[in-house]
């Protein structure tokens, strides 16, 4: 156990001193809020440029000009081909025609300009002409515009869990708000950083198994550790830097995001000028409400304790196999033929990830947050969504009982792999190796 | 002090080791020699409980090996490797502590052998930034740092420069003579010479020769002679048959001479010096690349 510890020291001092370790770790949370600000910056400046659009009206549907956003639409009586070399210098942004048309049959706008308008622009006019349409179909049929009106329901469904809910004292049930919306983000995003860290992480003991087996300095090592040893050591150092990791970003984005919240306050939210129609402020509201909802109704401690569980458990099961492969080949090239097998459950698993995610209660969503193999990634996408406990012990024990497996096999193939060089790894091989008794 | 017992180790592929048999005394130096292939990292694989023999045992003081005594026995592989990343203190702190010293023992340990090495404080140097030479040092460093009473080296003075070897064959000698056991596997018969108080020989997996270093010399000689003498000697007589004649220099030649059956050496001389006048006469020795070479081709070289 002694040289256990001396190993992991090692292995974990060496990597979390490295300054690659240092910056991406302190950087990587502040990236996504990087890339953020980046982007409203980016689409602040471009809101200051105001694009003029030339629009052939043959419906008269525009009675005069027009401003949406920065958008200015002016009528022209020129036709396309005039106005063409008007867009090519740049002179107006583009050319919008509207064709004669039955507004009860309405034919297609068609848009001409130099790049290709972002789809908040086509639908911005989509909707705007929708609209203008509308509103004639409502003069031309008589019909009263405030009874219309009236005709307009919105009905948002509120969704509670009553996985933990508590009857309060006036008899009422105190439930979570829950969003499935949420769930679902929050599920892919667990699920996904699962899915990272294992194979990252599984191929830097890949990797420092492999440079220990090439450089030779194996063979003085296992002469004072047992090749088990040696292998526990490393995994669990590895583990342990990504454990460092992962637990310094919990924490760098917790005290981000509660900082920012206490300092922006939710309400800001609206100035940011992405939003520019009363109707999209209300949803980004509704969902940043939601949002924090949401996270109240999550026990963020118990969530970060699962997800360390699954975490270290999906860590371990591959980190094992990746080891053994490491310890079997003889450089980087021959190990993707064995690490693409191992890999397969792993990017399975995200590639279920949909369907677990639309479907957390099925049969096949049960099986594979059950499978260890999946378990990791596929269980913490399923959980928002609420798991009973019994499911929840039981793909945990399984995932343990197969992490003791793994670690065994890896052992047993790693003894032999580790000292053995210039061979060509099979899999015919590496069962031999893993059945030999004495070696 | 060591006693190897009819080891047998198979492959997958093939048979490593047959029936091998070695004792060791304590104090002494013993070669293990062998062609490429023949066993010898096997052995001492097996020796370092690195890998597990089929069949056989090891005896260390009389009683059977175990794992806490194999930590105790300092060994450097034929392939040398150290961290490439690590500085040279960290990395002899890290095998001192897998050896169990304390730090303190390491550090201490580490700068008396930087001075019997002759090499400077190398404790801040980071290892991708030394010589080919410089890491042979730090590995022999690493290999005695905790004093071990049991050294293993395979082909140690492989990568060493003849000024570094000496130096470090003067310190084999010296552990010697602190009473350590050395064994060490090689192909360089001439450090074998120099240095073996005993060796073994393995030739496709098995020992082929076993003793003390001057015996099996003397057991393999030939009743041949080296004579340096001033006039041309007779093809034959009935003492002598002449192998070959070299001349030195203007009325100087060098002969190698076979003693014909039944006689002695000094009839040899008399018969000699009846013609010319002797200058040096000395009988010659096999050294033991000679009886390497003799042996391994007698046995065939591995298939």
């Amino acid at each position: 156990m002694n040289k256990i510890w001396i190993i992991f020291e090692r292995e974990y001092l060496q990597r979390v001193k490295k300054k690659s370790f240092i910056l991406s770790t302190l950087l990587t949370p502040l990236i996504f809020p990087f890339f953020i600000f980046i982007t409203i910056l980016l689409i602040d400046s471009d809101e200051q440029e105001l694009r003029r659009i030339a629009v052939i009206d043959k419906s008269n549907l525009l009675q005069d000009s027009l401003s949406i956003g920065n958008n200015n639409l002016f009528k022209s009586e020129k036709d396309l081909n005039s106005l063409q070399s008007q867009i090519l210098d740049g002179e107006i942004y583009g050319t919008l025609i509207i064709p004669e048309m039955d507004i009860y049959n309405p034919k297609p706008i068609n848009f001409y300009s130099k790049n290709i308008p972002s789809n908040d622009f086509v639908s911005d006019l989509e909707r705007i002409f929708e609209e203008r349409i509308r509103n004639r179909k409502i003069s031309e049929l008589q019909l009263d515009k405030s009874s219309l009106d009236k005709l307009k329901t919105n009905i948002l469904m509120d969704t509670y869990s009553v996985e933990g809910s508590t009857v309060s004292e006036g008899g009422e049930l105190d439930v979570n708000k829950s969003s499935s919306g949420l769930a679902f983000g929050l599920g892919y995003f667990n699920g996904f950083l699962i899915y990272m860290f294992v194979f990252i992480y599984g191929s830097f003991i890949l990797q420092s198994v492999l440079d220990e087996k090439t450089s030779k300095v194996v063979e003085v090592i296992v002469s004072s550790v047992k090749p088990i040893q040696l292998m526990m050591g490393k995994v669990l150092g590895v583990g342990a830097v990504a454990f460092t990791q992962i637990s310094i970003w919990i924490v760098l984005v917790f005290s981000i995001s509660t900082f920012t919240s206490i300092y922006f306050g939710i309400d800001n939210v609206e100035t940011t000028q992405i939003v520019n129609t009363q109707e999209q402020i209300d949803q980004s509201k509704e969902m940043v409400a939601g949002f924090y909802d949401l996270f109240s109704s999550v026990d963020v401690f118990e969530l970060v304790v699962i997800f360390l569980i699954y975490f270290t458990g999906g860590f371990f099961l591959y980190g094992a196999f990746f080891a053994a492969i490491g310890s079997a080949v003889d450089n980087l090239q021959d190990a993707s033929q064995f690490t693409l097998p191992i890999s397969l459950p792993i990017i399975a698993s995200l590639m279920f990830m949909g369907v677990i995610l639309e479907n957390p209660e099925s049969n096949a969503s049960l099986f594979l947050s059950l499978f260890p193999f999946t378990s990791p990634i596929l269980m913490m996408a399923r959980l928002p969504f609420g798991v009973p406990d019994w499911q929840l012990i039981l793909s945990i024990f399984l995932l343990i009982l197969f992490v003791i497996f793994s670690l065994w096999f890896a052992g047993r193939i790693y003894r032999v792999g580790i000292l053995t060089t210039g061979s060509k790894i099979t899999y015919k091989l590496l069962w031999k190796w893993f059945v030999i008794k004495n070696y | 002090m060591l006693s190897v017992k009819n080891i047998s180790k198979s492959y997958v592929s093939h048979k490593a080791l047959d029936n091998v048999s070695i004792d060791i005394n304590q104090s002494s130096i013993f070669g293990l020699l062998g062609p490429n292939g023949a066993g010898k990292t096997s052995l001492i694989r097996i020796i370092n409980q690195i890998i597990n023999q089929d069949e056989g045992n090891i005896y260390l003081e009389g009683r059977p090996i175990n794992y806490d005594d194999v930590r105790k026995i300092g060994y450097m592989p034929e392939e040398r490797g150290l961290y490439k990343k690590m500085k040279v203190g960290d990395f002899l702190l890290f095998m001192g502590k897998l050896k169990g010293l304390s730090r303190n023992k390491c550090i201490d340990s580490a700068k008396l052998w930087f001075d019997n090495l002759e090499v400077s404080n190398w404790w801040n140097k980071n290892i991708e930034d030394l010589s080919k030479g410089m890491s042979q040092k730090v590995q022999f460093i690493s290999t005695v740092l905790h004093n071990p009473n049991l050294i293993i080296l395979d082909e140690p003075f492989s990568g060493f420069d003849p000024v570094n070897a000496n130096l470090v064959k003067s310190n084999l000698l010296r552990l010697k003579e602190e009473g350590k056991t050395i064994i060490f596997s090689t192909h360089r018969m001439e450090s074998v010479d120099e240095l073996c108080d005993h060796v073994a020989m393995i030739n496709n997996s098995k020992k082929i020769l076993d003793g003390d270093t001057e015996k099996i010399k003397m057991k393999y000689k030939s009743d041949n002679y080296i004579i340096v003498h001033d006039k041309k000697l007779k093809k034959e007589d009935n003492n002598y048959s002449l192998v070959k004649t070299e001349n030195l220099s203007d009325g100087i030649y060098e002969s190698e001479v076979s003693l014909a059956k039944n006689k002695s050496y000094k009839q040899l001389f008399n018969s000699i010096s009846g013609n010319t006048r002797i200058i040096s006469f000395k009988e010659k020795i096999p050294n033991m690349n000679d009886i390497f070479i003799m042996k391994v081709k007698e046995g065939g070289i591995s298939e």
